[in-house]
């Protein structure tokens, strides 16, 4: 390490608590182990897509979080929860007050499919179907969330998302053990077990995006019946050997419920209609190979990538002390690996303003705007009090029920201490 | 002795973590180390070295992570003579998958193959499991100092 990063004390504050947000504090607390690392989150809760974008199921995947609460309980970062830069801090303030802004807001919505649809027909993107199932909170009002799927789905997309969506909507309850999944959601949107779940790609099999390991991993589930269906021909590769694998495998166990999971290949969809109480996916083979075909179904999940979510910063938000990281900056894709790759970048090119000069320090840092937020901000420890009830209040079977709604999150967050922040 | 040399290769920085936990873990025992990123250290210092302590994430379809192939592919084109290092290895993984750990067997595999000899077992952690990170990796670290008498 060079003197410069041992001896200045930058004030950086980094704005979400995703991975992108969270590796770039870490990397910039590490390279300058004086610095003011504050890490705002509109939500009372850190990390973002860990805890409400990756499938409750990967409990192994969510574990990053380990190194994230020693980022905030031992390693000097500060995380200022239930502060929405923009609303409650005033972008340009914030910019103001400390020598280095980040922004990590990477936040996804759904991309729609841009094909005609009909209002009544039934869609759902998966990024929204995964939030809810993680316990996004408020979203029990979302049209997507409110009605149960039925026994028949289509899922659009040949990505790992569309994998987390089968997976999730396919495994039964007990397959979910040691999950944090919502139970109160999955059992409304599936009160009796899916019947038949249609993946449908557009792309041949040889070029899905799917993981071979996400394939492998749906092996695992007992109750579910693998088939391939369209436009297979004399493909190879190894999405093909892995789904001929899961096809050719035994029938499970036979007590339980089946549910069969049927792969389609080279199906673009044309048209979602309504008809008969029906929603119905058209789609249209690549020439030669492969019939129109309709699905006739109960309803149909897109999971065909995002989009710059809701909270995707205005484009002025910009200036000579600001970066941006992650899915903000590259777009929302790749791993959480890759955007601790590019959070790592950033903050070397961080560090190297810092120690040429191209960027002064000396701003105050969090103390500047600490007045206005005091009242509200959920620390790391109050964090920690919410954290700790949802392990406790968690069912049999499940390592966690997350709080959905604002309001009680915040109370649980505060407990008793609140008072004491009041007066 | 010469500095315990604890080399790490990773993809989401977890592995990162337990090589800091095992780093303090040696610093309480009084123990001199360094801890170098895999795919910024250079194989042939390796010939030099009393002791390491490697430790990779595995990643992907049980492959080495961006951070360990590197330093795997030096080892392999180098060849390196190893006879007189003595390791330890840890791996972390996630037994959800069929390739669980795979990578740290490579590694393993390739530094026995260069004569250098492994003291201990092979910790692992599994994601999947209740242990978290630094449980194991202490748990394990200390046997594994305990079993080369390397305790001071």
């Amino acid at each position: 390490m060079d003197e410069a990063s041992q001896l200045h004390r930058p004030t950086i504050a980094v704005v979400g608590s995703g991975p992108s947000g969270c590796y770039t504090a870490q990397f910039l607390r590490k390279t300058w182990p004086l610095s003011e690392v504050v890490v705002f989150e509109a939500l009372p809760t850190p990390y973002g897509l860990i805890r409400y974008g990756v499938a409750p199921d990967h409990q192994g995947t969510k574990g990053v979080t380990r190194q994230f609460d020693r980022l905030f309980e031992r390693d000097g970062a500060r995380f200022a929860g239930n502060v929405r830069i923009g609303t409650d801090v005033p972008f340009d303030e914030l910019a103001g007050a400390f020598d280095v802004v980040v922004l990590a807001t990477g936040l996804w919505g759904d991309r729609s499919l841009c094909v005609p649809q009909d209002p009544q027909a039934r869609t759902i993107g998966a990024g929204l179907l995964l939030r809810g199932l993680n316990g996004y909170p408020g979203l029990s009002e979302s049209p997507g969330l409110s009605e149960p799927l039925g026994s028949r789905v289509a899922i659009v997309g040949n990505g790992n998302v569309a994998i987390d969506a089968l997976r999730l909507l396919a495994k039964n309850r007990e397959d979910l053990h040691g999950t944090d999944v919502d139970d109160r959601l999955l059992d409304m949107l599936r009160p009796a077990p899916i019947e038949q779940i249609d993946i449908i790609g557009r792309s041949k099999a040889s070029n899905a995006k799917f993981d071979v390991t996400a394939l492998r991993e749906l092996g695992q589930l007992p109750n579910v019946r693998f088939e391939i269906g369209d436009a297979l021909g004399d493909e190879s590769g190894q999405v093909i050997d892995v789904l001929r694998d899961l096809a050719g495998r035994p029938a499970g166990d036979q007590a339980g419920t089946q549910v069969t999971v049927t792969f389609h290949f080279g199906q673009a969809p044309t048209a979602v209609r309504y008809a008969a109480g029906k929603t119905v996916l058209d789609t249209a083979g690549p020439t030669g190979e492969s019939p129109a075909k309709q699905f006739e179904v109960d309803s149909v999940v897109t999971a065909i990538g995002f989009t710059g979510g809701h909270d995707g910063v205005p484009a002025d938000w910009a200036a000579r002390n600001v970066w941006r990281v992650g899915w903000l900056r590259r777009g929302p894709r790749g791993t959480i690996p890759e955007n601790r790759r590019d959070a790592k970048d950033i903050s070397d090119s961080i560090g190297e303003a810092l120690r040429s000069g191209c960027i002064a320090m000396g701003k105050p840092g969090l103390s500047a705007i600490w007045p206005q937020i005091a009242g509200y901000v959920v620390e790391f420890g109050d964090w920690r009090r919410l954290d700790e009830h949802e392990r406790q209040v968690a069912s049999a079977g499940r390592c966690r029920a997350k709080v959905t709604d604002l309001a009680q999150m915040l109370d649980v967050a505060f407990g008793a201490h609140r008072d004491l922040q009041l007066t | 002795m010469d500095p315990i040399e604890i080399l790490f290769g990773t993809e989401s920085g977890n592995a990162e973590m337990v090589a800091d936990d095992i780093a303090e873990a040696l610093g309480r025992h009084g123990i001199e180390h360094e801890v170098t990123s895999m795919d910024t250290y250079d194989v042939d210092q390796l010939s030099t070295v009393d002791v390491a302590v490697v430790i990779t994430s595995t990643y992907g379809d049980g492959e080495l992570p961006m951070t360990t192939a590197p330093f795997h592919d030096a080892l392999v084109t180098k060849r390196p003579d190893l006879s007189s290092l003595r390791f330890a290895a840890f791996g972390l993984g996630d037994s959800t998958y069929e390739t669980y750990g795979n990578a740290i067997g490579i590694l393993v595999k390739t530094l026995t193959e260069l004569g250098a000899t492994q003291i201990g077992e092979t910790g692992r952690h599994d994601a999947s499991g209740a242990e978290t990170y630094t449980e194991t990796a202490l748990a394990w670290i200390s046997a594994t100092l305990e079993s080369a008498d390397i305790t001071q």
